[in-house]
C-alpha cells in the first residue's frame, strides 16, 4: 500500500471515528427540528487547522449546511466542547468567537482550549437555540509542525525591498512597502516585536491570505514600536515559466526553517525571538492587537 | 492413381488447414474461443460447438470511469509540498476521499495546497477522477465550483 493510499485510508478513518455518535451524542445531536432553531437540521462542523499540538491551542471551526452552504455569523452564538477520544467524560466547554473571513460573507468559529494529550479529539458544536451539531474530530500532536508558542522563532535571511523589486518578493498588488524593509534575521535579532506574516495573496485571493495580509497592514501604523515582515510563500515569481508548485516554495517556509504545513499564518515573535503567539489561516484584528 | 490420389489428399488437407485459418482470423476477434469437434452418434454428422472459456483479453481490465463531483472540502491531509489526500462532502452527505496525482494543480494554475484554503472558506470545488485498480479515486483536475454558497 503507497503512502497516499495510507494517508488517505487514515484522514477517512479520522473523519468517519469522529463522526461516529457516541449513545450520548445521539440523544441529543443532529435533530434541529424547531423552526426557530440557529441552524438546519443537516448542519455540521469541520476544523479548519492544520496544525494542532499539545498546550493551549485556538482551534477554528466551520459551520455548514448539508448542501456546502457556509452558515454562521457573529449574532449565531455557539458554545465548542471537547474532550479527548479516549477520555470523553472530560469535557472542556467554551464559547466560540465567530470571526469574519471576509466581512459580513463568511467566517469561522474560534476556541481555544487545552490539549493535554495528543490523539484524536472530539468536538461538538452547540448552537444557542436548537440541539448540538453532530461530533467532529480533529487530531492532536505532540510536536506542531510550525514553531509552538514559547520556541525559538527560526531566522533566516530573506530577501527584502533593498535587494529586489517588489514583483520579486511579494504577490500583493498593493504592498506596504514596511513589510519589506527588514530581512527576517535582521528584523528578530533587532530586539524588538516582530509580526511575520507568510502569505501568497495572489493565489488564495478569494479566500484568506488576501483578507489576512490586509489586517495585519491595517493594524501596522498603530504600532510604531513593531516591525513587520511579509513573506511571499513562493520566489520565482517573476520567472516566465513560474508555476506555484512545491519547486519554487521559498526556503523559509520549508522544514529546514518555518516548516509550515499550510498557510497563511501569522507569527507574533517577542523581543527575545521567541514566538509569542500564532495564527493559522484566519485571524481577527482584535486578535492581534491582543497580543501586541 | 497414386499421384492422383496424392493431390485429392493434398487438396483437401489445404482446404482444411484453409477452413482452420479461416477459423483462426474470425477468432481474432474472440481469442479465448475454443472450437471442439464433437459427434455426438457415429451416424450424425459432425458438429462445430463454440464454446467461450474466459472473457476476452481485451476486456479483461475494467476501463476506469471518469467522474466529476462537487462538494466542499471537510478534511485534508498533506501540506504545502504536497497533498497526500483530501474528504469532501458531496451534497447527498457522503464523504468521499480523493488522492491527487503527482505536479496536479489547482483550477490548472494554482498550489494545490489552495484545497486547504476551500477548508477554512467552505467554498465547494469539484474534482474530476478514475478510480483505480485499488478502487482509489485519483483526482486529475480540480478546481473552484461555479456559485456562491456562502450565507450567513
Amino acid at each position: 500500500m503507497t503512502t497516499r493510499t495510507l494517508a488517505a485510508a487514515a484522514v477517512a478513518a479520522l473523519v468517519l471515528s469522529a463522526c461516529a455518535s457516541t449513545d450520548t451524542d445521539s440523544e441529543t445531536s443532529g435533530a434541529n427540528s424547531s423552526a426557530d432553531a440557529t441552524f438546519p437540521a443537516d448542519t455540521f462542523a469541520i476544523v479548519a487547522n492544520a496544525d494542532i499540538g499539545v498546550g493551549r491551542s485556538r482551534i477554528l471551526f466551520g459551520i455548514l449546511e448539508g448542501g456546502g452552504r457556509r452558515l454562521g455569523s457573529p449574532d449565531d452564538g455557539v458554545t465548542v466542547s471537547v474532550a479527548h477520544s479516549d477520555r470523553p467524560d472530560e469535557i472542556q466547554t467554551t464559547e466560540g468567537v465567530f470571526t469574519w473571513i471576509i466581512e459580513d460573507a463568511f467566517g469561522l468559529y474560534r476556541a481555544e482550549f487545552d490539549l493535554d494529550e495528543p490523539g484524536l479529539w472530539r468536538a461538538v458544536i452547540t448552537p444557542e437555540v436548537g440541539d448540538r451539531l453532530p461530533p467532529t474530530g480533529f487530531n492532536v500532536v505532540a510536536e506542531t509542525a510550525a514553531p509552538a508558542i514559547g520556541e525559538p522563532a527560526p531566522a533566516p535571511q530573506t530577501p527584502t525591498s533593498g535587494t529586489a523589486a517588489f514583483e520579486e518578493i511579494t504577490t500583493d498588488n498593493d504592498p506596504d512597502p514596511r513589510f519589506y524593509e527588514l530581512s527576517l534575521d535582521e528584523a528578530l535579532g533587532n530586539g524588538r516585536k516582530t509580526v511575520v506574516v507568510f502569505s501568497t495573496p495572489a493565489f488564495c485571493q478569494t479566500a484568506t491570505c488576501g483578507p489576512l495580509l490586509d489586517i495585519v497592514k491595517g493594524a501596522a501604523p498603530d504600532y510604531p514600536d513593531v516591525d513587520f515582515v511579509h513573506i511571499e510563500v513562493y520566489t520565482n515569481l517573476t520567472d516566465p515559466d513560474f508555476a506555484p508548485i512545491p519547486q519554487n516554495l521559498a526556503p523559509s517556509v520549508l522544514a529546514n526553517w518555518w516548516n509550515l504545513p499550510s498557510e497563511p499564518w501569522v507569527f507574533v515573535v517577542d523581543e527575545d525571538g521567541l514566538v509569542k503567539a500564532r495564527f493559522e489561516g484566519v485571524m481577527a484584528a482584535e486578535e492581534l492587537d491582543a497580543v501586541l | 492413381m497414386t499421384l492422383r490420389i496424392s493431390i485429392v489428399a493434398s487438396i483437401v488437407l489445404l482446404t482444411l488447414i484453409a477452413a482452420s485459418c479461416s477459423d483462426d482470423a474470425a477468432d481474432t476477434t474472440s481469442p479465448a474461443t475454443t472450437v471442439a469437434a464433437t459427434t455426438s452418434t457415429p451416424a450424425a454428422p459432425t458438429t462445430l460447438v463454440t464454446t467461450t472459456t474466459q472473457p476476452l483479453a481485451t476486456t479483461t481490465a475494467p476501463i476506469p470511469i471518469e467522474e466529476t463531483v462537487t462538494g466542499v472540502v471537510i478534511a485534508v491531509e498533506g501540506n504545502l509540498t504536497g497533498i497526500d489526500s483530501f474528504v469532501i462532502r458531496l451534497p447527498d452527505g457522503s464523504d468521499l476521499t480523493l488522492v491527487p496525482t503527482d505536479d496536479l494543480l489547482f483550477d490548472g494554475v494554482g498550489p494545490l495546497s489552495h484545497v486547504r484554503d476551500h477548508l477554512v472558506s467552505g467554498n465547494p470545488i469539484y474534482a474530476t477522477f478514475l478510480t483505480s485498480s485499488e478502487g482509489q479515486p485519483i483526482v486529475h483536475a480540480i478546481g473552484d465550483a461555479a456559485g456562491d454558497t456562502h450565507d450567513h
